[in-house]
């Protein structure tokens, strides 16, 4: 396992490059207008696509009938996936925040306690959606492949927003954030059964594979 | 003689294809080919024997235990070289190491640089700058580092020339000095199987047609030139295949040690595997 996680973290060493000098920039950006939330969204968005970059990588190569000669399970080579990116968003959350705290402090901006949790809030929500984001897709790219499923990927992230802006149009009552806030106490709970469904799903799709 | 390779009437359906109850064995200590023409069945039988696809009948044991049951830990034993390079282009060959070192319990990382030595691979250069030849090399090099029993390989020299090819064929000949080791090597290329292979098993339209000692196979068949009028001479029971052309007639002929006797004035030439294969699959039939 620890062997498929590094063969993804050398394929995808360009990518990580990329978001090195994506957050600098936006650090910039956020220091000339001192919107840190963009930041934030950003900086996770990016990373959050790179699991599924991964299996663009292994498809090309045709890794993956290559790694089921070698004493790896298939559970491992699906498992594999959600680890690398819960790596990968865990690392571009506390990067994201860190410099999110550094724009504030160098534009002189008070750090009290508030803004702390301000940022670690931002930054645990993109966290969320990132493997949210995953879970929903991952399953979808085994089932159809990665090009087949670009459509659906967009799909699922862009019908939620839609029926939420119709919703809101036809006068709905939508919840607002703090509303939501007694959802943020259960959500480790929640998101760990999102990956344990999704983690599954995809076991049982790529277990009937034939390489 | 103790077989590392077992295979008992193996079938895979897959409608417009069938695989028909095909066995063999590969005993230690020997090269098998698996010769037949592309979409006979090689890779399928290939994949099944790496379980990389569900079997439909019958049963494959590897180092005398079942392929499915004792699946990964069977794999720590065997190396696989599938027809081309499949590590990512971005990689470089050091990395690759880095990578099979936390797959392979047994990785010897000091072998593999010896092999890369030996093969003149660069190891800072990224895998998209290697020729093909180097690509399958690195293969090799990968599927021998953790000093695999039994060596599975899937065309690995199509497409390579002469040179590369001997380069190749001369490793898997060392690989075998040891004598509890085994090669099963498919390919449609035969004048490298009749250098190395000791066994030969051909399949054809899903079905085996013999597997063999090559020795046996060379014994057992032979080739009649003869003119029209002679071949209708020839006890139909004989022939295998037969191709007519504007001299008269060549036919591959079976029991060529008794049938040296029968037809003792006729001129009888050994067949070698090419000739063997094309009889069976493009010669006429009686």
């Amino acid at each position: 396992m620890k062997g498929l996680i590094l063969k993804d973290i050398y394929n995808l060493r360009r990518s990580l490059n990329t978001f090195i000098i994506f957050i600098l920039a936006y650090s910039i950006f956020s220091y000339a207008t001192g919107n840190i939330a963009m930041l934030m969204v950003m900086s996770v968005f990016l990373m959050s696509s790179m699991a599924i970059s991964s299996i663009v990588y292994d498809d090309l190569a045709k890794w993956d009938i290559y790694a089921l000669t070698m004493p790896v399970t298939r559970r491992q080579m699906v498992l594999s996936k959600y680890i690398l990116q819960l790596l990968l968003s865990l690392i571009s959350a506390l990067t994201a925040g860190f410099c999110a705290l550094l724009v504030t402090s160098l534009r002189g901006d008070l750090i009290g306690l508030s803004t702390i949790l301000d940022i670690s809030l931002d930054a645990y929500i993109a966290f969320l959606a990132s493997l949210v984001y995953l879970s929903v897709n991952l399953p979808l790219i085994y089932k159809f492949g990665v090009e087949h499923a670009r459509l659906l990927m967009f799909g699922t992230l862009f019908i939620p927003i839609g029926i939420i802006y119709i919703l809101d149009k036809m006068g709905v009552n939508l919840p607002s954030l703090e509303d939501l806030k007694g959802l943020l106490y259960l959500s480790p709970l929640l998101l760990g059964l999102v990956l344990i469904l999704s983690i599954s799903i995809s076991y049982r799709i790529y277990r009937g594979k034939e390489m | 003689m103790e077989n590392i390779l077992t295979i008992e009437n193996l079938t895979k359906d897959y409608g417009e294809f069938i695989l028909k109850e095909v066995s063999f064995q590969l005993p230690k200590g020997c090269i098998m080919g698996l010769v037949g023409e592309n979409g006979a069945g090689k890779t399928t039988i290939i994949k099944l024997i790496l379980n990389l696809i569900k079997k439909d009948g019958g049963s494959i044991q590897i180092f005398g235990l079942d392929n499915i049951e004792n699946d990964p830990a069977l794999k720590e034993g065997i190396g696989v070289v599938l027809g081309e390079s499949n590590f990512h282009d971005n990689l470089k060959s050091t990395e690759v190491s880095k990578i099979m070192k936390n797959i392979y319990n047994k990785w010897d990382e000091a072998l593999y640089f010896k092999y890369l030595n030996r093969f003149k691979l660069p190891a800072d250069k990224k895998i998209k700058e290697f020729s093909k030849g180097m690509k399958i090399k690195l293969s090799i090099a990968a599927a021998l580092s953790h000093k695999p029993q039994l060596l599975i390989l899937d065309e690995p020299t199509s497409g390579l020339d002469p040179i590369v090819r001997n380069e190749i064929l001369d490793i898997f000949l060392e690989f075998i000095q040891d004598e509890e080791r085994a090669i099963l090597f498919s390919s449609h290329i035969t004048s490298d199987l009749d250098k190395i292979a000791d066994y030969i098993t051909f399949i054809h339209n899903g079905g085996l047609i013999f597997s063999q000692s090559k020795e046996e196979m060379l014994d057992y068949y032979g080739i009649i030139k003869c003119g029209t009028d002679q071949f209708q001479l020839i006890d139909k029971e004989d022939i295998v295949g037969y191709r007519r052309n504007s001299f008269g007639c060549e036919v591959l002929i079976r029991n060529k040690r008794e049938n040296r006797l029968k037809y003792r004035d006729w001129v009888m030439d050994d067949a070698n595997l090419e000739d063997i294969m094309l009889f069976h699959i493009r010669g006429e039939k009686n």
